[in-house]
């Protein structure tokens, strides 16, 4: 139990099996490669650059076609999904299947290469369009071909664009002016200008000019086509069109296109994996004819993983040691099933260290007690454990989302039994007895049962430290720290709660047990420990202040009663819900009733059920790591990260369920 | 019956309900960091609404605690019992509306998180579910007041 055993494994072998056997490292994924080992002076790395470069290349490709699918179809998450992230499920027949369509990929990249150019021009094509159309929008009644507007003679004519406020200037302007009348037209009227045709005698000019840009109008450039604007416009509308549909039929072979996904992203991820092993294989210390490799490797596997060596090459020397003290060897968990789902909490705190205790046995039976304490309920446990139950069948989850969801069905377990107990069914709906006692009736014996259950594991938290000092081969300093201390504070609870217990016929002596264990304690602390007589009794005044100990002792206990106070709440404000519900009065007779109800029921109840969920796993989370982790516990172990295949977009299915 | 006595258990009541004060502070907070983070990634939307809505809770728990002293009017006799409706309102009065501008505070740091790792959500909802024990507390301190008027 606790920690797996890992052994330091140095193998080496014949340079042209490098490959292959780190191929099947891969697919193992056994061995935590140790990377950092010094390259000796006439041993050398022989990487593959090119082959290295090449292959990122091609993932750059395939990475730039998927991104281009996922901007004209962007796959889009289920609820679930947004936390758990999107991959395409696929068996490993249709892996294989796909990695065997190499050629096929290569089109499909090609294509969606050239219909994203293709899409890019003809949004080009027409926006330029829908900007021409723009500009012909106000002169569509000029009903002259804009290629007539051209010198002719001694007249010209001009467009020009008037701001609405100097139409009245300009006209008088105009009228003003000294020689042959100036002709205007008023083509078309928009809220921020007035599209004017004027025409002029040729000596007229610089006159008219100077009129114009002293009241800001604007000399307008459309073109020198041989149309009116409206037909130019028609016929850009027509362009427009056939843009239009060129478009669609673009989109329609994206859709086409977009099938081949899954054939990418298998492509994608196999290549990935290739690329990882190849850098790997670069960092290995070869000489002429041999490699090098060493790593860390879980005792249970070796028998398999020597094996697997051996199949490829029989003649690969490989070379097992345990770990030397200095080392920081990786751990990982090896538990019984039913304890593994909560290495998540120890995991979410820390790893241990290699050596250390794996606090998770010790940690499990409390966190599953206490859950099931504050969300005592029937209801709520049975429809969080339904759940979990089902999003573990229908998500495919690894790590620690397993484990938490697991930790979570069996906390809906718990719930339940602590709902039977204390007559939880979604609160107060159902109205049987509990099979204990009922909290909200009688929250001091939930308080007491809370303190209680925190004695229980404050204790085993000092017993644990203890036998880590006894394993440490230091039985004195076990017998004086925790020993004593819980002699010392066994004595204090009996004597500040042994008329609440009822023994107070035994008040008399508990004083006596107290006193004599406080002086054991302070005697222990500083004439106990080694040291000449005069050391010893310099540390007196140090041990005397260390029964301060005991209010921290005291301060964690207290805490427990939290598990008090989430019970209850969630158990109130479900009573609350209830009150809502029975207010409608629905019944067959009352439809409306019976709906609203349903619908306050489910609301109340789902919303109630998440926060109190929350707040149990949170709270029971903190109870092991502040109280009970304290005492005992270091953590800072570096987690077991084996050299193994990894997909970014796709999940092989074992079971041949897509 | 005294007119008082019923016009303090009016009080209590909108002492409670006054709790949520700290949630409309707090789901503020919180919200204006979230829409900052969304902007930039529109698929942050549903982990930071879950951090948004924490702070909400306190504004629950006034509501409850408002109606059970709302239940308890009919049985108001005296000036004293009306006082004591208003001091059972007090811990979650304050104790909420001071925990969920906190929370909020604790929620609008942890969507700044998860902007950057979303992979982090939990620890973050961890950090603001601790702020909330307090408002657990203030709500049921106030929930055994009222079941001694």
């Amino acid at each position: 139990m606790a920690l797996a055993k890992m052994k330091h494994l140095h193998v080496f072998g014949k340079l042209v099996h490098r490959e292959a056997i780190l191929q099947r490292l891969q697919e193992l994924g056994f061995v935590e490669l140790d990377s950092g080992a010094p390259v000796a002076a006439e041993w050398s790395l022989e990487q593959k650059k090119q082959e290295e470069a090449e292959l990122e290349r091609e993932i750059a490709s395939l990475n730039g076609a998927l991104a281009m699918m996922e901007r004209f179809h962007p796959r889009k998450p289920t609820f679930i999904q947004q936390f758990s992230g999107i991959k395409t499920g696929m068996t490993t027949v249709q892996y294989q299947n796909f990695l065997a369509q190499e050629e096929k990929a290569a089109t499909v990249i090609e294509k969606c290469r050239e219909l994203e150019t293709s899409w890019t021009r003809l949004e080009n094509n027409l926006a330029a369009v829908a900007g021409r159309l723009a500009e012909l929008q106000p002169w569509l009644k000029l009903d002259i071909p804009l290629s007539a507007l051209d010198q002719r003679g001694p007249v010209r004519a001009l467009l020009v664009k008037v701001p609405p406020r100097s139409k009245r200037a300009l006209g008088q302007a105009f009228s003003e002016l000294d020689g042959p009348t100036v002709y205007v037209e008023e083509v078309g009227v928009e809220k921020t200008g007035l599209y004017w045709l004027v025409i002029f005698h040729q000596k007229m000019e610089s006159q008219v000019t100077k009129a114009l840009s002293e009241n800001q109008a604007i000399l307008v450039e459309l073109g020198k086509e041989d149309q009116t604007p409206r037909d130019i416009a028609t016929q850009l509308v027509v362009q427009k069109e056939r843009l239009l549909a060129e478009q669609e039929r673009l989109r329609q072979e994206i859709d086409g296109l977009v099938q081949e996904r899954p054939l990418l992203q298998a492509l994608h991820d196999a290549k990935d994996n290739r690329l990882v092993r190849i850098r790997t294989v670069g960092e290995l210390p070869c000489s002429e004819r041999t490699f090098y490799l060493e790593g860390w490797v879980m005792a249970k596997d070796l028998g398999r993983l020597k094996k697997a060596i051996e199949d490829i090459d029989p003649v690969t020397y490989i070379e097992v040691r345990e770990p030397l003290p200095e080392e920081n060897v990786p751990v990982d968990f090896s538990n019984h099933p039913l304890i593994r789902p909560f290495e998540v909490i120890v995991q979410v705190f820390g790893y241990p260290k290699y050596g250390e205790i794996d606090p998770t046995p010790f940690m499990a039976p409390f966190f599953f007690i206490f859950f099931g304490i504050t969300l005592a309920d029937v209801g709520y446990g049975a429809a969080l454990s339904a759940l979990c139950w089902y999003l573990l069948r229908k998500v495919k989850m690894a790590g620690m989302g397993k484990k938490l969801f697991q930790m979570l069905f069996l906390g809906g377990l718990s719930s339940m039994f602590f709902g039977l107990l204390f007559s939880g069914y979604f609160s107060d709906i159902l109205p049987i007895p509990a099979l204990w006692f009922n909290p909200t009736v009688d929250p001091n014996r939930l308080l007491v049962i809370s303190l209680i259950l925190g004695v229980a594991q404050l204790y085993l938290g000092f017993i644990i430290q203890g036998i880590i000092r006894l394993r440490a081969g230091k039985p004195g300093e076990a017998l004086r720290n925790e020993g004593l201390w819980l002699l010392f504070l066994t004595s204090l609870i009996l004597l500040l709660s042994g008329g609440a217990l009822g023994l107070g016929a035994y008040q008399n002596f508990f004083t006596v047990f107290a006193l004599f264990s406080t002086l054991a304690v302070v005697l222990g602390k500083s004439l106990g420990e080694p040291g000449t007589i005069l050391e010893k009794i310099k540390r007196l005044p140090g041990a005397l202040f260390s029964l301060y100990d005991a209010v921290n002792f005291f301060s964690d206990l207290l805490s427990y009663s939290r598990l008090m106070a989430l019970a209850l709440s969630s158990a109130i404000i479900g009573q609350v819900v209830n009150y809502f519900v029975r207010l409608l009065k629905p019944g067959i007779a009352n439809p409306l009733g019976l709906i609203a109800g349903l619908a306050i029921f489910l609301f109340g109840h789902l919303l109630n059920l998440l926060l109190g969920a929350l707040s149990s796993y949170v709270h029971s989370s903190r109870l092991q790591y502040i109280e009970f982790f304290g005492k005992f516990f270091e953590a800072g172990g570096r987690p077991f990260r084996p050299f193994s295949k990894k997909y970014e977009y796709i999940e092989l299915n074992e079971e041949g369920e897509a | 019956m005294e007119i008082l006595g019923l016009v303090l258990g009016f009080l209590g009541v909108t002492l409670a309900i006054l709790a949520g004060i700290g949630s409309m502070i707090g789901t503020g907070i919180a919200g204006e960091a979230a829409s900052g983070v969304v902007a930039e990634d529109p698929g942050k939307f549903v982990p930071t609404l879950v951090l948004q809505a924490l702070p909400g809770t306190q504004g629950i728990y006034g509501f409850v605690v408002a109606f059970l002293i709302l239940q308890k009017l009919s049985q108001i006799q005296t000036v004293y019992q009306g006082w004591l409706c208003v001091v059972a309102a007090l811990p979650i009065c304050i104790g909420g509306i001071l925990s969920a501008i906190y929370q909020g505070r604790v929620s609008a740091a942890a969507i700044g998180m998860v902007a950057k790792r979303q992979e982090e959500l939990a620890k973050g909802i961890i950090y603001a579910v601790v702020v909330e024990f307090y408002a657990i507390l203030s709500f049921l301190g106030s929930f055994l007041l009222v079941q001694m008027i």
